[in-house]
């Protein structure tokens, strides 16, 4: 009798594995001679290293995608294509960026541990297999892992019961969204006969959803639908889409300021990048379908959260609804089922991803010790205070308001004209006026900063040098993409080579 | 040791390129972050600050770099009868495309970081970098008192920078980014001293009226874009003298760009913020209201004259034409009779842009940029001469106040003497050979009113440009008292001297050998007929005439005994005193426009802001708002902190999305 082992080509994984064993080896390492080691340096450092590992392997699979082309391995359960390593990469860089701004809050709060640093770590591997996962049980696996390590990021602030309750609610929450998900990969299967987003012959794997719908009869898919109404709550929930979005202010507000840029960044393009290659690649054909679904979100969530953002009094609060609104806007991306709306919703998360990492950045050095300063009126004439400072947060909210010469004008721009060319202009139009309503409180945060007098006595702020360096990265890359958007968008185009069978 | 090798970077167009306008760029933004912490260094008892070291090294540079890709240029051997305009279709050797990025591609439509290195561009580089590293030198005299020194030299180099894009863009669109950064840094020099109201209104009236001539520009650009597809200017030519562009359309675009070039260049209607425009530091003044960016309109209808040249009926043409020679007119008018020295150089400058304007006018467009060139050398030298002045006397700039210069101070005086000839039309000197081209050129196209017009403006110009000279640096010493006039530091004067000699031989750049710059700019901007023989001869000497008359004359009115007692009996009453208290009123148009556009405006700002804003449109924004807040509110009764009803929304959420489907997909199974 002949065994029919699958091949293990763990290589197509092997960022995620790196980040994964340096996770590990960084909790080992501390425990052993972590005491010995004074300002504790090695854990940053660590964790820096693992991600520029895994950085330059996920590197060389881009470069080598050239030759190679598409593939999907370890028996039809990743594909490594232009897509899965254009998220993958700027993953890294978030969590690289992440990684420095958080270490001068978690030094100032006296919270730094080895855990943090392996969840970061763990978050973002989890992240990566979103974006590479062929398979929705490994998605799910994927979704578990970065959502766990969030949930305990988030809570992170022990000492605050704030934060707390945030960890509990945004738990509860994804434990309930989860059963959704679950639920869908179940109708799917029932549908499919498999749970794979492609279905290709001699990989592993002969069904799967793209191969099902190729071959199946439009009356057959009604379950398919269904299961895939479901996957769409699950994923939606995690990227802060409107009606499943309730944990995001509490949460955002909630989590020490760093790890809420980091959730804001990565786990919007994770969830993202696995709603793009479900939707607009396995059940490209089901488009009819989703596409009202999709309409309705995208409307729904670009409104609220601008909407919503209007009245709040706390800026952790403001941009979490701006986030929101956020998710909306690339929303329209997914809508138009094109390659360029694909590459434009990627550009958008690349560069929304790094302008928020850098405005959470800010939010958390002015926040002071134990973030006492988050309020709006903290900010009054912040300008006087920190020019500078001052104008870095105005050049992302700018961006973020979507104004020219920024990324975020660029973004809105490559995510709402292929949703025009794909004949969805009302829903562009409703983002436009959304967009509207969202500058008003971008421009409040401003003329509160620039028109307003400080108060007397307020305490210094604390810029440390590391935090400077890649806070100004942060708004360069801003300003560099809304100037000169063309390199990063070559990439995006390049990430369009999805594998299909 | 070879000097020019490590200088100049080899005969690549794209470090060159890069070197002219990237340099001054990065001194820019290195002396607007750090300029504040550079300290002074001596010389011979003299503070020099380092930031204004470092900016005239960098245009230096940048001249040095401009120099080494002109010679690169000459260098290239050019196919006989290349004529540029559409006047031949022999290609121009001496064009290169220096491509630095991709900038942006949207769709079909893509614009790359593009920059055209010609003839023209070339020698107008040459001008910008040399001239603006006399003037920087001047400059790091005339402001050492300035406690915003370095922020001073940081908007010149920034200037320098944008100028130059402007002038090697090779699409309208970085030409339109120079454009508009020009137009930033003159906001920004002339309410360099914002402290005065003078100053910040004048910024800001500078700012606005060339917003109008912007506005005008980008339509005609996008007008451009829609009829042939590409913003690249070769693209635009081509098709526009290929006859791709209807008559109509191309008249219309044509007048649309030119209405920018009104706005930058100062000429009517838009001239009125120029002589305001000299609330600013005077040797910014010198570079930026004189040499270089009052000139890019000149530059952008020279460069652009092909689609000027396709209009219908040679509309286009006729309008730039009549309008450069009625602001030549008008200008010098006013220069007559006005009292402030830089305001006189400021109106004798919009006058000398409307020569240039009808120029390109009558088709002849490399007369139109000789011209821009020599007044560049001279008004740049008087506009310093008058700073120089100035800082003798105690920032004064009333004419009244002013007599007998030339004793105290000897190397102004003779500076100021040269640049005075050089615009008065006196031969040999420069303003003669670049005014006679373009009058003759009038001539030989039989306009002969435009010709008539150009004429008696040059009267005036001798005249009113002699009044100036003989009241400040002739007859007795007049200033007060207490102010001891002395001669300019070396800084300052050394400037003045290099000027001074251009301003004598600058005319020598057409004269007719190998490069004459006519000919060498054929290629680029085609040719023009000019008279030849007894005709020319004749032309020349009647310019001549008049521009000894208009010296005479003024030697007259103001040097002799009679000449003053003729003054006083005749500014009384008659129709001449009428003529002079309109001119010294500057014609009212600052009133006429206030009367006009102004106060309408404001009245419709009102009438918009109490009657239709906050009754109207407030109201639906109010009730927009109210309707927001309201939402909202409601909304945020849902935010309750809850989990329990975060939960049931969810699943409210989840039921109506799964009925949806349901309802779509019909009964399963």
């Amino acid at each position: 009798m002949q065994l029919d082992l699958p091949n293990v080509e763990l290589a197509a994984i092997a960022p995620e594995v790196v980040l994964s064993l340096t996770a590990l080896l960084l909790l080992v390492f501390d425990a052993l001679v972590g005491d010995r080691i004074k300002n504790g340096l090695h854990l940053p450092v660590l964790t820096s290293l693992g991600l520029i590992v895994a950085f330059g392997f996920a590197f060389t699979q881009w470069n080598d995608l050239d030759q190679t082309g598409p593939l999907m391995q370890l028996a039809g359960m990743v594909v490594l294509d232009g897509f899965a390593l254009f998220v993958k990469l700027s993953l890294l860089v978030f969590g690289f960026l992440s990684l420095w701004l958080s270490r001068e809050y978690l030094v100032r709060e006296k919270l730094e541990e080895p855990e943090y640093y392996a969840l970061t770590l763990f978050a973002v591997a989890g992240m990566m297999l979103m974006a590479t996962a062929s398979d929705l049980i490994v998605m799910f696996i994927a979704l578990e892992t970065f959502s766990l390590s969030l949930y305990v990021m988030v809570g992170f602030r022990r000492r605050s019961l704030i934060s707390q309750e945030a960890a509990m609610k945004y738990f509860l929450l994804g434990a309930f969204s989860s059963a959704f998900f679950l639920l869908g990969i179940a109708l799917v299967y029932g549908a499919v006969g498999s749970t794979n987003l492609y279905g290709v012959a001699g990989s592993g794997t002969e069904l799967g959803m793209a191969q099902f719908l190729a071959t199946t009869t439009p009356q057959g898919t009604g379950l398919l639908v269904l299961g895939a109404g479901l996957l769409i709550i699950g994923l939606g929930f995690k990227v802060a889409a409107v009606p499943f979005h309730m944990w995001t202010p509490d949460a955002y507000q909630g989590a020490p300021a760093p790890v809420t840029g980091f959730m804001a960044a990565g786990s919007k393009l994770a969830g993202f990048a696995a709603l793009l290659r479900l939707l607009d690649v396995s059940l490209f054909q089901l488009r009819g379908d989703w596409q009202p679904i999709v309409i309705g979100i995208a409307v729904l969530t670009m409104i609220v959260g601008a909407v919503m953002a209007v009245v709040q009094e706390d800026v952790k609060r403001i941009l979490a609804y701006s986030s929101i609104a956020h998710a909306g806007f690339v929303f329209t991306g997914i809508l138009a089922a094109s390659d360029r709306g694909v590459s434009g919703s990627l550009f958008y998360l690349a560069t929304y991803g790094v302008t928020v990492l850098g405005a959470f950045a800010l939010v958390a050095m002015l926040g002071g010790s134990e973030e006492r300063a988050v309020r709006l009126t903290d900010y009054k004439g912040l300008f006087y205070r920190r020019p500078m400072l001052a104008g870095a947060l105005s050049l992302l909210l700018l961006s973020l308001a979507g104004v020219p010469l920024t990324s975020g004008f660029i973004g809105k721009l490559v995510v709402f004209e292929p949703a025009i060319e794909a004949g969805f202009a009302w829903v562009v139009i409703v983002g436009m006026i959304a967009s509207a309503i969202a500058a008003f409180f971008y421009l409040r945060i401003m003329v509160v900063m620039y028109m307003q007098k400080p108060d007397e006595g307020v305490a210094a702020i604390a810029l440390r040098p590391v935090a400077g360096a890649v806070l100004a990265l942060s708004v360069v890359a801003t300003l560099a993409l809304g100037v000169m958007p063309t390199p990063l968008l070559d990439l995006a185009e390049k990430a369009t080579i999805f594998f299909s069978t | 040791m070879d000097l020019s090798a490590s200088l100049i970077p080899g005969p690549d167009y794209m470090g060159l390129t890069a070197t002219i306008i990237l340099w001054p760029l990065g001194t820019a933004l290195f002396l607007l972050l750090f300029g504040k912490r550079l300290s002074t260094f001596k010389v011979g008892g003299r503070e020099i600050p380092w930031a204004g070291v470092i900016a005239v090294l960098t245009l230096l540079r940048s001249f040095v770099a401009a120099v080494a890709m002109f010679v690169d240029i000459v260098g290239v051997e050019l196919a006989e009868g290349a004529v540029g305009h559409g006047g031949a279709n022999v290609e121009n050797a001496r064009t290169f495309t220096v491509h630095m990025f991709d900038w942006m591609q949207v769709g079909g439509f893509a614009v790359g970081a593009d920059f055209l290195i010609d003839q023209l561009s070339v020698v107008l580089a040459l001008v910008v970098t040399g001239v603006g590293t006399l003037i920087a030198l001047y400059s790091i005299g005339y402001m050492h008192h300035d406690p915003r020194f370095h922020r001073y030299f940081a908007y010149l180099s920034l200037f320098a920078s944008a100028m130059l894009m402007l002038i090697f863009g090779d699409n309208l669109l970085v030409t339109f980014v120079g454009w508009e950064g020009v137009g930033l840094c003159s906001y920004l020099l002339i309410g360099f001293w914002f402290e005065r109201p003078a100053a910040a209104t004048a910024a800001k009236k500078a700012f606005i009226v060339n917003r109008i001539g912007d506005f005008s520009f980008l339509l005609g650009m996008f007008l451009l874009v829609a009829a042939v597809g590409s913003l690249k200017i070769e693209d635009i030519n081509a098709a526009a003298s290929g006859g791709q562009i209807s008559g109509g359309i191309a008249t219309i675009a044509a007048l649309l760009l030119f209405g920018g070039a009104v706005g930058k260049s100062a000429q009517i209607p838009l001239y009125v913020w120029l002589p305001d425009a000299m609330e600013g530091p005077t040797p910014a003044s010198a570079l930026i209201h004189a040499a270089t960016m009052v000139t890019a309109g000149v530059y952008m209808v020279a460069r652009m004259g092909p689609v000027f040249l396709a209009s219908e009926g040679d509309l286009a043409l006729t309008v730039v034409a009549w309008v450069g020679a009625l602001t030549a007119l008008w200008a010098a008018l006013i220069a007559c009779t006005e009292y402030d020295i830089k305001r006189v150089l400021a109106y004798s400058t919009v006058s000398q842009l409307g020569y240039m304007f009808l120029a390109n006018g009558l088709g002849a467009f490399s007369g139109g940029i000789f011209h821009l060139i020599t007044h560049a050398f001279f008004k740049a030298l008087m506009f310093m001469g008058a700073g120089s002045v100035m800082h003798a006397l105690a920032n004064e700039t009333d004419m009244r106040k002013m007599g007998g210069l030339r004793k105290v101070m000897p190397i102004t005086g003779a500076t100021f003497l040269l640049g005075w000839l050089a615009i008065s039309g006196i031969v040999p000197f420069a303003g003669f050979w670049s005014k006679d081209a373009i009058l003759a050129a009038a001539w030989e196209q039989g306009e002969y009113a435009l010709w008539g017009i150009g004429l008696f403006t040059a009267l005036l110009t001798a005249y009113y440009m002699s009044r100036l000279y003989l009241r400040v640096f002739e007859g007795p010493l007049k200033h007060d008292p207490d102010v001891h006039p002395h001669e300019s530091p070396w800084t300052m004067w050394v400037p003045l001297a290099v000027l001074g000699g251009l301003s004598v031989v600058g005319g020598a750049i057409n004269l007719p050998w190998d490069l004459r710059l006519e000919h060498f700019l054929t290629p680029v901007l085609g040719e023009f007929e000019v008279p030849h023989g007894a005709t020319a001869w004749i032309l020349a000497g009647v310019a001549l005439c008049v521009a000894v008359s208009g010296i005479a004359l003024a030697r007259f009115l103001f040097l002799t005994q009679r000449g003053a007692e003729l003054r006083a009996r005749l500014v009384t009453g008659s129709w001449l005193d009428k003529l002079l208290t309109a001119s010294r009123n500057k014609f009212k148009v600052d009133e006429v426009y206030e009367a006009t556009i102004q106060r309408p405006g404001h009245r419709f700002a009102m009438f918009s802001a109490y009657k239709v804003d906050a009754k109207g449109i407030d109201g639906v924004v109010n009730g927009a708002g109210a309707l927001v807040a309201w939402l909202s509110d409601g909304v945020r009764r849902l935010q309750s902190g809850y989990v329990r009803n975060y939960a049931a929304l969810f699943l409210l959420g989840v039921v109506v999305l799964l009925s949806a489907l349901i309802l779509r997909v019909g009964p399963l199974g």
